[in-house]
């Protein structure tokens, strides 16, 4: 089986695992996490609270949920960055945009290994959250999960694939993963629901396809619940996923063109 | 075999290249020369697609250039992932460019070299010339038309050069391949098909 996506995984965990106190100290954080939110939603706990109603007032889980997620969005949006920096300042972006393999399949590729390791906290993140809760669920809802977050995350790959356009030609990326981190942090409904937002933010919040994927889950996980998946917000997620994932393809073709004009492409 | 037709390149201010032709007909080992400065550098970027020209064309064969047709190769011992071993790089460089490499064949390229120890070895444990040297078995096991190479010879040591100059002579035996190289060493020990002065 001679994939460059398997090639391209392989390469990453060596890469990852060279830095062994690194892969380590990831592990271990995230218990460390799980604990702290556990704790903080201890505080909520003694009250019934509006805002928290349609999630059984389950604080807890729902900013598991939150983090979870967003962890795994920032690890997305940033694997692009990451790779592009690297190959910069390594010295060989230039093998990356002038192989047999695309760059734009190049950088997907790289993206799988954050995105899988990712993936395994946020399932960490779940399982530690049920076993201090000793909550039960069933095979239903795992599959719902799956695929809300899958749907959660796809649109990401394409800002990936954007912010990466941005590192090759302007050689910074500073601007816009932060600023899409503490869009996400404001007006996701991460730590709180987005309805203590004032109505005009909420408004700006159902535009942000996190907004829906978050609280589907939320749904899923909270109510233990079947019939939470509306095929509005379904195709919301889906057509946003495309959208982004178009926009960021042509940006980076875009992009490339401009520094091989410029003969930039290797600078940082 | 190699066409370039009427290339121009200019950055800023400074033009390089206006409407500049040449022709390779045969394969070979092409020596490229010219002063600092000159645009060589530029001129192998331009072949292998890392710069677009401004104006002109590069052919292969009848046909624009494609990445696949070429290698490229600098002095540059940057371009490597540093923590992994030199098969663990020459295996994932190998599967950008959708060829996958069997070990032994590294193995057998690295013996050629005297240095079949190294398979295994972390690249930043490597001295200068070997990772030139593992440069060089990289862009071959891409299995390019054309390699480019520039100054690439440039940390090798006497006996190094020699070998890397009878595997380039091997290189070109077949028709449709084209090397390249950017040298300022007069005393290479290597018979060039022909010359492009800059």
């Amino acid at each position: 089986m001679n994939y460059f996506w398997i090639a391209q995984f392989k390469k990453d965990f060596f890469w990852d695992f060279s830095y062994k106190l690194t892969f380590l100290w990831r592990i271990a954080s995230i218990a460390i996490s799980v604990f702290i939110f556990f704790f903080i939603s201890k505080t909520f706990s003694v009250s019934n609270n509006i805002h928290l109603g349609p999630f059984n007032n389950n604080y807890f889980l729902f900013v598991i949920v939150g983090i979870g997620i967003m962890d795994l969005i920032t690890v997305i949006i940033g694997a692009t960055v990451k790779i592009v920096r690297d190959a910069q300042m390594l010295g060989f972006l230039d093998m990356f945009l002038n192989s047999r393999i695309s760059a734009s399949y190049t950088l997907f590729c790289g993206m799988l290994y954050p995105t899988f390791i990712g993936i395994l906290k946020f399932i960490c993140y779940l399982i530690l959250a049920f076993y201090l809760q000793e909550y039960e669920f069933s095979m239903v809802v795992i599959e719902k999960v799956a695929i809300v977050g899958i749907l959660t995350i796809l649109p990401f790959f394409g800002v990936g694939l954007f912010s990466a356009s941005f590192v090759l030609a302007f050689k910074q990326s500073v601007p816009i993963n932060s600023l899409i981190s503490l869009l996400l942090l404001l007006l996701s409904g991460i730590i709180y629901p987005i309805t203590v937002l004032p109505d005009y933010l909420q408004n700006l919040s159902n535009l942000i396809p996190a907004t829906h994927g978050i609280d589907l889950m939320r749904q899923i996980l909270t109510n233990n619940s079947e019939s939470t998946l509306t095929h509005e917000s379904l195709f919301y997620l889906l057509f946003t996923s495309v959208a982004s994932l178009l926009i960021g393809y042509s940006s980076l073709r875009l992009s490339i063109v401009y520094v091989k004009k410029l003969g930039t492409s290797g600078g940082y | 075999m190699l066409e370039i037709n009427a290339l121009s390149k200019s950055f800023l201010n400074n033009t390089l290249f206006d409407n500049f032709s040449f022709r390779l007909d045969t394969n070979g080992v092409y020596l490229l020369r010219g002063a600092n400065g000159v645009g060589k550098t530029t001129l192998l970027k331009l072949i292998k697609g890392i710069l677009l020209p401004d104006q002109g064309s590069i052919r292969f064969q009848n046909k624009e250039v494609c990445f696949g047709d070429v290698a490229y190769i600098d002095s540059n011992n940057r371009s490597f992932f540093h923590r992994l071993s030199v098969w663990q790089n020459i295996d994932y460089f190998s599967a950008l460019n959708k060829h996958f490499v069997e070990k032994d064949r590294v193995f057998n390229l690295l013996r050629n070299f005297g240095m079949s120890n190294l398979l295994l070895t972390e690249f930043s444990k490597l001295s200068s010339g070997q990772m030139q040297i593992i440069a060089f078995i990289r862009a071959v096991c891409a299995k390019p038309n054309i390699l480019l190479m520039d100054e690439s010879l440039s940390n090798l040591d006497a006996s190094r050069i020699t070998q890397v100059c009878a595997h380039l002579s091997q290189f070109v035996v077949e028709k449709s391949k084209i090397v390249i190289l950017c040298s300022h060493d007069k005393n290479l020990p290597i018979k060039f098909s022909g010359v492009i002065d800059l």
